[in-house]
C-alpha cells in the first residue's frame, strides 16, 4: 500500500526529507523500509520515537496499512 | 477545538485595571468579560526555567489574577541564556522567589503563589487541585508523565511544550475533550536515548517561541476564545522556520489512567554516572544478535532476580543479579580474559551496573540498550515480554 511518512524534528534530520511516499502493508514492515532506507541514524532515532497512524497510536504493528494512510514520526523530547 | 470559557469572570476590574489592560480590553473578542475571566483564573507553571519565564512573564502582563510556581532550584549562570524571568543579580537566588519578584515587577496585581518543592505522586494532586489550568515547563519525562496522570485524575486541561535545540512542540491534552500526552507518546522513550537541554543543548530565544504558543493557548482556554491546539499537535522548527500542526486522536485502546504511579522507575531514570559508562558502550539488541551470529567470543551476563530470568532470558546469557555485582560479591564470577556484555529489562540497570565495573576495572564491556524487552519485541517474537 503507497502510505505518506512525514518525519518531525530529529527524525527529519536523520531522514533528509520531510514527507515521502512509501509502499508498505504494515506499520512494521514501515518501519523496517525506512530504516533500511534512510541508514543507522534514523534507525537509532525510530527507536525513541512515537508512530501515529492517521493521527492515532497503532497498537497492532502487523495490522494492514489502507492505501492513503498518513504515518507521522515523532521523537520525543522533554526539555523546558 | 473551540471550548467554553473554563473561568467564570471576576465581579469587576478598578479603574487601574482598565488603564492597564485598555489594549486587550478594546479587541471584541477578549473585551471586559475576557479581561474578568483572566483576572479570576488560577495557572500554575511546572517550571520557572526556559518555558516558564516566557508564560509567567506573558500571563502575567495579560492580567492573570493567580499564577502559581512550582520550582525547587536555584539560578545558575547557565539559565541566563533563555530564562529571561531571571537576572544577573538572581544567581544563587531561588527560581520560585526571582520569578515572584520579575512577576510583581510586571504587574503588582498578581497574586504570586510559590511550591518551592519537587513534584511527585505524593504532592502532585494537592498542589493541583486549587488551578484552573497547569502550564508545563519541565525538563524530564517523569515529570511530564505525572503532571499529566495527575491533570487527568482532576480533569485539568494540561498546556504542554517541550523544546530541544532548534526544535519545539507544543499541544493541549485534556482528557475530558480530547487527548492526553500519553495518546501522543504512550511510554516513555529508553533511558538515556533521548539527550536534555543539559546534555544537548537548546537555542535560547526558542523558549520564547515555544512559551508564547503556550501562553496564548492559556488565554484562549479562559476566555473562551478561538480554536486551541487540543486534538493538535503543532511541531516547530527554528532552523527551516517552519511550523507544521498534525492531528492528534484519543487512542481507543490506550490504557485508561486511574492513579498514579511511580514515574521515575516508568522512565527509567540513569545516575549521571551511568549514562556516562554508557556513552559509547551501549549496543542494540542487532548488534549482539550478529555478534552471537558471528561466534564471536564474549560472557553475556543478565543481571536481573531470578524471578525474572524465569519468565524470559536471552539464549546463552548467565544470570548474577546487580546487587551482586554492586556489592563487589560476584565480581569473582566475571571473566578477565574476553569481553562482557551486560543485559537487564530494559538497560537502566544493566547502565548502573555497566558504571560500577567499569570502575572495577573491567573495561572491555557494553550493555545492552531496552534489555530483553527489546530481545523480545525484535529479534524472538516468540518470547513473551513482561
Amino acid at each position: 500500500m503507497t502510505v505518506t511518512v512525514r518525519y518531525f524534528a530529529g527524525a527529519r534530520a536523520a531522514a533528509g526529507v520531510e514527507t515521502e511516499a512509501r509502499t508498505a502493508a504494515t506499520l512494521e514492515d514501515l518501519v523496517r523500509e525506512i530504516a533500511d532506507a534512510h541508514g543507522p541514524r534514523l534507525e537509532k532515532v525510530l527507536t525513541a520515537c512515537s508512530f501515529l497512524v492517521d493521527g492515532a497510536q497503532a497498537h497492532d504493528p502487523s495490522a494492514a496499512l489502507a492505501p492513503g494512510t498518513v504515518v507521522d514520526v515523532l521523537p520525543p523530547f522533554a526539555g523546558g | 477545538m473551540s471550548l467554553p470559557p473554563l473561568v467564570e469572570p471576576a465581579a469587576d476590574l478598578s479603574i487601574d485595571e482598565v488603564r492597564r489592560y485598555s489594549r486587550h480590553l478594546i479587541i471584541p473578542d477578549v473585551g471586559m468579560d475576557g479581561q474578568k475571566r483572566l483576572k479570576n483564573a488560577k495557572v500554575l507553571a511546572v517550571g520557572a526555567g526556559g518555558l516558564g519565564s516566557p508564560v509567567l512573564m506573558y500571563l502575567a502582563a495579560a492580567g492573570v489574577g493567580t499564577l502559581g510556581i512550582v520550582e525547587f532550584d536555584t539560578v545558575d549562570e547557565s539559565n541566563l541564556q533563555r530564562q529571561i524571568i531571571h537576572g544577573a543579580s538572581d544567581v544563587g537566588r531561588s527560581k520560585a522567589e526571582s520569578a515572584r519578584d520579575s512577576i510583581k515587577e510586571i504587574n503588582p496585581y498578581v497574586d504570586v503563589r510559590l511550591h518551592e518543592t519537587r513534584l511527585d505522586s505524593d504532592n502532585v494532586l494537592d498542589i493541583f487541585r486549587d488551578y484552573d489550568l497547569i502550564v508545563d515547563g519541565t525538563d524530564n519525562f517523569a515529570t511530564r508523565y505525572l503532571v499529566n496522570d495527575a491533570c487527568v485524575l482532576l480533569d485539568k486541561p494540561y498546556v504542554w511544550g517541550s523544546i530541544y535545540r532548534f526544535d519545539g512542540q507544543v499541544s493541549v491534552f485534556w482528557n475530558e475533550h480530547g487527548p492526553n500526552y500519553r495518546d501522543l507518546y504512550p511510554v516513555p522513550p529508553p533511558p538515556g536515548m533521548v539527550p536534555s537541554c543539559a546534555e544537548g543543548g537548546v537555542l535560547g530565544v526558542l523558549c520564547a517561541t515555544i512559551g508564547a504558543i503556550q501562553a496564548t493557548e492559556a488565554v484562549k482556554l479562559i476566555t473562551g476564545i478561538g480554536e486551541t491546539l487540543l486534538g493538535r499537535l503543532m511541531v516547530y522548527d527554528a532552523l527551516e522556520m517552519t511550523f507544521r500542526t498534525i492531528k492528534v486522536r484519543k487512542d481507543p485502546e490506550g490504557e485508561p489512567i486511574t492513579g498514579l504511579i511511580d514515574y521515575e522507575t516508568f522512565c527509567g531514570v540513569v545516575s549521571t554516572e551511568a549514562q556516562e559508562a554508557a556513552a559509547g558502550a551501549t549496543i542494540t539488541v542487532d548488534e549482539l544478535k550478529d555478534m552471537m551470529d558471528a561466534g564471536k567470543d564474549f560472557e553475556l551476563i543478565d543481571v536481573r532476580e531470578p524471578n525474572e530470568y524465569e519468565i524470559v532470558s536471552i539464549p546463552g546469557a548467565k544470570l548474577i543479579p546487580k546487587d551482586e555485582l554492586l556489592s563487589g560479591r560476584a565480581l569473582s564470577q566475571l571473566p578477565q580474559d574476553k569481553p562482557i556484555v551486560l543485559h537487564c529489562k530494559t538497560g537502566v540497570r544493566s547502565a548502573e551496573v555497566l558504571a560500577a565495573i567499569k570502575n572495577a576495572g573491567f573495561k572491555d564491556a557494553v550493555h545492552v540498550q531496552g534489555g530483553v524487552t527489546a530481545w523480545a519485541t525484535r529479534i524472538d517474537k516468540a518470547l513473551p515480554t513482561y
